[in-house]
């Protein structure tokens, strides 16, 4: 009987040609964001790879030059698209990707692709993740408002409980069909592109990804057919269901986003760039201890060695004095930069949590972490240049440290000491820390699934003609 | 005065214990209020197997709230509702199955053939599948043209709607056929054909209540006539023993005589 059910709704479905249309616009749309952003994400991802070789080549090429002046000399780090941006560009376009390593300082990262749209980044760029997030809803609502209510409106509800038609079938059969039609055109997708990344290389946790993002949205856009379904079963018009659905799909997808983010602002205040450039500087300006830390360093090493100058030891003091200074700058840094990135990710947090209001955002969150374009992404870029630049300093240091500079000569490194430096080759999060910081985002897409479910089958039991 | 509720077994049978047996409808003291408005008064009502009882009424009289109880789609207040021996309040669910039901205007599904929505209506309502020679002989024997059964309903007249409608209840092989206003808004030869659907169906043992404000067609179709005014059945006639225009008379009579309209 539920495979008549479901036969019958998608065979309505197939004759009614608006329903069609509208299924065609949106595949039509879905596959020629999903090859643009492909595109974006393929020209990215390529001049990312040209700018990371380039710039390590410029380092292994540099002068003989003193190791400190080498570390001035700096080198930048490219942040990579993410793993799946082309499905979910997420904040991509409005963080940085490069950073500028060089020595004492912790550079802010820079240029950010969105910079380059010009005015045409006043649009919102409607990529696969805002199909499925915002437009596919809007699809389903207008297939699904007036499956039940307009049956009711109609008289054939009426019809087919007088013919002993359990509702509870009735209300099964619409929802599978709702979901047959869903899998009917996403899962070709899904398996296209996870075709592609297969035959692309991709490895297991691009593949995993994927596969939780399909899931993601299988919860999310299911959970919204089953409100869809609810709602459409509470109303005695198939105009009413409409009207409260669309309510609902403006509220979730283009008021509450918005209204949440600034409520996380307020929650969560990250400082100015000018308060954050004042901090650091504050930081660095405070560097008596530092002096203090020299001031051991000096006595132990003159003790070490058995003599009472500096210049008389058989290491280059200067590289402890660099060394202090850098691990001096770290500790501001990891304090101001920390409390930035805390900051902003506790907001993403605070997103996620408010996804129990506009589920969207859950999704949003999750599509974004998932397909790392997110600041939970960034922060890790950040912090792993961060890295890069301490190993460089470092190794720099160490080098200045081996050779004391006497006789008024001054130690010149070559391409041995810059080929120590090893490219700065960025691996994206493991999935696995994805899933735990989107561990909130999980679960309100789990009961944005299992609430309208429960409450439909406690309407459906009741459902009247 | 005249006698109030009766029913055909009481008004039929001798003073003593009346036969229930055969009923195939039973209605007794059955009540039913809508905020002020008192649509069923103590309704008393029993049809038997195999016959055709028409509900006469005027506007809100109670007919279709009867219906409506019968099929279970709204719970008595009082009094008990049986359906071949189903008690419709308890088991609403296993009621419905000994009913087919044709409404007032028999929906269907617009981008389905008839034959499609017949298989529809039959596959979701009926334990046991229907060959597709059967449910063909159940549209021809509703008298919907064979150049019809594949066309799709959006174009379909009321009067063709109603025969799929008819169709599905014929296939639906129930005891119980209830019909509401069946003949509203058809045109007289759709109507005409719609009278001799249901003979045929009476002449096949099934039991029909027909809710309906159609004195004559009524007249041409039923065993049995019973005029309700104010959610209580107020007289029972034969039609075999009234013409027409008599017929019509004797229920103004009734009407106004309980509304207190005057003539």
């Amino acid at each position: 009987m539920i495979g008549r059910l479901v036969h019958k709704e998608l065979t309505e479905l197939r004759r009614d040609g608006r329903a069609l249309g509208m299924l065609a616009i949106l595949l039509l749309l879905a596959l020629g964001a999903g090859l643009s952003a492909w595109q974006q994400a393929r020209v990215q991802h390529q001049a990312w790879h040209a700018a990371s070789e380039g710039e390590h080549a410029r380092w292994l090429e540099q002068d003989a030059k003193h190791p400190h002046a080498a570390a001035h000399y700096g080198v930048y780090a490219f942040r990579p698209p993410g793993p799946l941006a082309a499905f979910d560009p997420g904040l991509s376009p409005y963080l940085p990707v490069t950073v500028w390593m060089e020595a004492h300082r912790q550079n802010e990262a820079l240029y950010r692709p969105a910079q380059d749209s010009g005015s045409a980044g006043g649009f919102v760029a409607l990529s696969p993740a805002v199909i499925s997030g915002a437009l596919l809803p809007l699809l389903l609502l207008l297939l699904a408002a007036p499956m039940i209510s307009g049956e009711r409106e109609r008289g054939t509800l009426r019809q087919l409980l007088a013919q002993g038609v359990r509702p509870e079938r009735i209300v099964l059969g619409k929802g599978l069909a709702l979901g047959m039609l869903l899998l009917l055109l996403l899962l070709p997708l899904w398996l296209l592109v996870f075709a592609g990344l297969l035959l692309g290389g991709a490895d297991g946790d691009v593949l995993l990804r994927w596969s939780l993002l399909a899931v993601a949205a299988a919860l999310f856009l299911g959970g919204f057919s089953l409100l869809c379904l609810l709602v459409s079963a509470c109303c005695r018009q198939s105009r009413s269901a409409l009207l409260v659905l669309l309510g609902i799909w403006a509220f979730g997808t283009l008021v509450a986003p918005r209204g949440v983010m600034e409520w996380a602002e307020a929650r969560h205040p990250t400082p100015s760039a000018l308060e954050f450039r004042q901090a650091i500087d504050a930081g660095l300006a405070d560097g008596a201890a530092r002096e203090r830390r020299i001031e051991a360093r000096a006595e132990a090493l003159l003790q070490q060695y058995g003599v009472d100058d500096l210049a008389a030891l058989p290491v280059n003091f200067n590289a402890v004095r660099l060394q202090e200074g850098e691990e001096h700058g770290n500790r501001v840094f990891d304090a101001v930069f920390g409390q930035l990135h805390d900051g902003y990710l506790a907001q993403e947090r605070w997103l996620q949590g408010a996804g129990w209001l506009a589920p969207f955002l859950a999704f949003h969150g999750l599509s974004s972490g998932l397909a790392g374009s997110d600041l939970l992404h960034f922060r890790h870029f950040v912090d792993s240049a961060e890295a890069h630049r301490r190993m460089i300093q470092q190794l720099m240091n160490d080098a200045i440290y081996q050779q004391p500079e006497t006789d008024g000569r001054r130690y010149l490194a070559g391409p041995e000491l810059w080929a120590t430096v090893p490219a700065f080759d960025y691996r994206p999060l493991g999935v696995g820390d994805v899933m735990a910081f989107y561990g909130m985002g999980w679960a309100v897409l789990l009961a944005w699934f299992v609430m309208p479910l429960l409450a439909l089958m406690a309407v459906a039991r009741r459902l009247a003609p | 005065m005249i006698p109030a509720a009766v029913s055909v077994c009481r008004s039929a049978g001798a003073v003593g214990f009346e036969d229930l047996s055969a009923a195939a409808l039973e209605l007794i003291g059955l009540r039913k209020r809508f905020g002020d408005h008192e649509a069923l008064a103590g309704l008393d009502l029993v049809v038997p197997a195999g016959s055709c009882y028409a509900l006469l009424g005027p506007n809100g009289a109670g007919k279709t709230t009867t219906l409506n109880i019968l099929l279970g789609f709204i719970q008595a207040d009082a009094g008990t509702a049986r359906v071949d021996g189903v008690d419709v309040q308890a088991e609403p669910a296993r009621a419905r199955t000994r009913i087919a039901y044709i409404p007032e205007q028999v929906q269907l599904y617009p981008r389905l053939s008839g034959f499609e929505n017949l298989e529809y209506f039959h596959a979701l309502g009926s334990s046991e599948a229907a060959s597709a020679g059967l449910l063909r002989d159940c549209l021809q024997q509703a008298g919907l043209a064979e150049a019809d059964w594949d066309r799709r309903v959006a174009g379909y007249s009321k009067g063709m709607r109603q025969k799929v409608g008819i169709a599905i209840a014929l296939a639906r092989r129930a005891p119980v056929m209830l019909l509401d206003e069946p003949t509203s808004g058809l045109d007289p030869q759709a109507a005409w054909e719609l009278n001799n659907s249901l003979r045929s169906l009476a002449e096949q043992g099934v039991t029909m209540l027909m809710a309906t404000h159609d004195l004559f067609r009524a007249r041409e179709v039923a065993s049995r006539i019973g005029i309700l005014v104010n959610g209580r059945l107020q007289q029972e006639i034969d039609p075999a023993q009234v013409a027409g225009p008599e017929l019509e008379t004797r229920y103004l009579q009734e009407v106004r005589r309980v509304l207190g309209v005057e003539a």
